[in-house]
């Protein structure tokens, strides 16, 4: 895969799984 | 009259509202699109839309229904000027949602038969000619209705069965239902993805898929593209979320429930992704083609060339029903969504018991769907779609940011939801609401009439296109005369 492909890849994944894993993070913490 | 049934918790909303958002079309719609607007491009022009559109619109439905504690219908009647209120329009939500599911069940209808079809890849080497010849029995005009298929009349039993008894109770039922119906299809998503890239070839498919085309990020076609697909995704326009959100408990949260469900659905297309290219990537590998000439989208990616693929894999049976299994419980939870908005919204206005709302609903449904399981079953399905989502849906998500932006008052309505959130809004949703949903609704109506006006959807006759053109009158007509049966207070 080339070098724009893989810029896609990283910032996607990081912009949608950071974004999940930090609303699951505000609800555990809200828990607490 | 029926007592207020609850989510049991939070995940079950979550769940509920994710597998409502999380259908065919992250499968079978988004990665083809991702793919003809530019790759790479397209995911960061989507991510964009995502935020300024979708999760606010998400918010906004969240809001409505929480607020108000109602179905659509019920919800929107509670905003007035003086003597008018605007029941109808969440009543015009609604029955464009129960449209879609007529002939979405009969896609889960194929989708049963497949399960039967795959145990010994029935189709042979001909699943193009197999799927619309033998399965759909497909006629050479729209008007040419051809036999009643009665293999798909048993999978569309068996389709509004399932979704009857997942709406049984409510939300009582559905909160259980969908920690099946959202898990597994993820599950089996991943496994496509992990058996995907373990082929040769895969990564070719790949890189069709996030190789980004930036000078595409120039073209107007690119956002129109993505505005259309959030707002297909998200199952926003419905009422579905408005009577989701009505469930939900008192102290419960809506802003980060919002966006919870709107990165999972899109993180949940943007990895079936990967496993359809890397799938296709391995098949044009192995006829010796690039990868666009074997780029499909729909139900012909579905259940012809998927089909072709899985006959080239070790225990061809097994992926076959595993994949099958996945579009069924993909499709199922948006199906049922779609029902419980509907008969939510009977239940609100006229105090009719659950069960009878349900089976009714669904005995009228599974009544219009037969003409989908005609031989001209599949020219209909296309029409009514495209009608369905370029007008019906655009117009209930315009008006509904009209009236709760400018009538109700986006102010209040954000000082509401940030009463209850734990994650607070800013001005950038009233932007949103105000401005940026409203006109990207309306441009995307007003260039469908204007498309659809230049030329007749598709090639289809222009009287077969009146129905299209009809149905939305039709709804509209009949969301007026609901709104005004009777005045009763809740």
């Amino acid at each position: 895969m080339n070098i724009g492909g893989w810029i896609t890849f990283i910032i996607v994944s990081g912009i949608l799984f950071g974004g999940i894993i930090h609303s699951i993070f505000i609800i555990l913490r809200k828990k607490d | 009259m029926e007592e207020k049934v609850y989510w049991q918790n939070r995940v079950a909303f979550i769940l509920a509202s994710m597998g409502s958002a999380i259908g065919l079309g992250n499968v079978w719609r988004f990665p083809y699109i991702c793919y003809k607007y530019g790759g790479g491009a397209f995911l960061f022009a989507y991510v964009v839309v995502l935020m300024l559109i979708g999760i606010p619109l998400l918010i906004l439905e969240f809001g409505i229904g929480y607020k108000f504690k109602g179905s659509a219908p019920y919800s929107l009647s509670q905003v007035r000027i003086g003597n008018i209120n605007f029941e109808f329009i969440g009543w015009f939500a609604i029955l464009v949602g129960f449209c879609i599911t007529t002939y979405y069940s009969v896609i889960m209808g194929w989708s049963f038969d497949y399960l039967f079809y795959t145990l010994k890849t029935m189709w042979g080497d001909a699943p193009k000619e197999f799927f619309y010849k033998n399965v759909l029995g497909l006629t050479d005009s729209v008007f040419n209705l051809g036999k009643i298929q009665w293999h798909i009349v048993i999978g569309l039993i068996l389709s509004w069965v399932w979704i009857v008894l997942s709406i049984w109770k409510g939300a009582k039922t559905v909160g259980k239902v969908v920690y099946v119906t959202v898990t597994l299809p993820w599950i089996l998503l991943i496994v496509f993805v992990i058996r995907g890239l373990a082929l040769p070839g895969a990564f070719e498919g790949i890189k069709y898929y996030l190789t980004p085309s930036w000078e595409k990020l120039l073209s107007p076609e690119l956002w129109q593209a993505a505005i259309s697909q959030c707002f297909f995704s998200l199952t926003v326009g419905f009422g579905v979320m408005i009577a989701y959100a009505s469930f939900l408990p008192p102290k419960s949260d809506i802003v980060n429930n919002a966006f919870l469900v709107g990165l999972a659905d899109a993180a949940t297309a943007y990895i079936a992704g990967f496993a359809v290219f890397s799938t296709l990537g391995y098949y044009a590998y192995t006829m010796g083609v690039s990868v666009s000439d074997v780029m499909k989208s729909g139900p012909e990616l579905a259940f012809c060339t998927y089909p072709t693929i899985i006959s080239k894999l070790p225990f061809a049976p097994l992926f076959g029903i595993m994949f099958f299994v996945m579009l069924l419980t993909l499709a199922i939870d948006s199906a049922f969504s779609l029902v419980e908005g509907a008969s939510a919204s009977f239940i609100d206005k006229f105090k009719i018991k659950r069960w009878k709302s349900n089976v009714g609903i669904s005995i009228i449904a599974f009544l219009l769907g037969i003409i989908y399981t005609t031989g001209a079953g599949l020219y209909w399905l296309d029409i009514m779609d495209h009608f369905m989502n370029n007008f019906g849906l655009f117009l209930a998500g315009f008006l509904e940011c009209i009236i709760i932006g400018y009538i109700y008052g986006s102010e209040n309505m954000k000082r509401f939801i940030n009463e209850v959130s734990e994650r607070k809004i800013g001005k950038w949703w009233n932007i949103s609401i105000l401005i940026i949903v409203p006109i990207s609704a309306f441009i995307l109506l007003l260039v469908s009439i204007i498309e659809r006006i230049k030329s007749p959807y598709g090639g289809y006759p222009r009287s077969a296109e009146a129905f299209g053109w009809g149905s939305i009158i039709l709804f509209l007509i009949l969301s007026i005369v609901f709104s005004r049966i009777t005045k009763e207070e809740k």
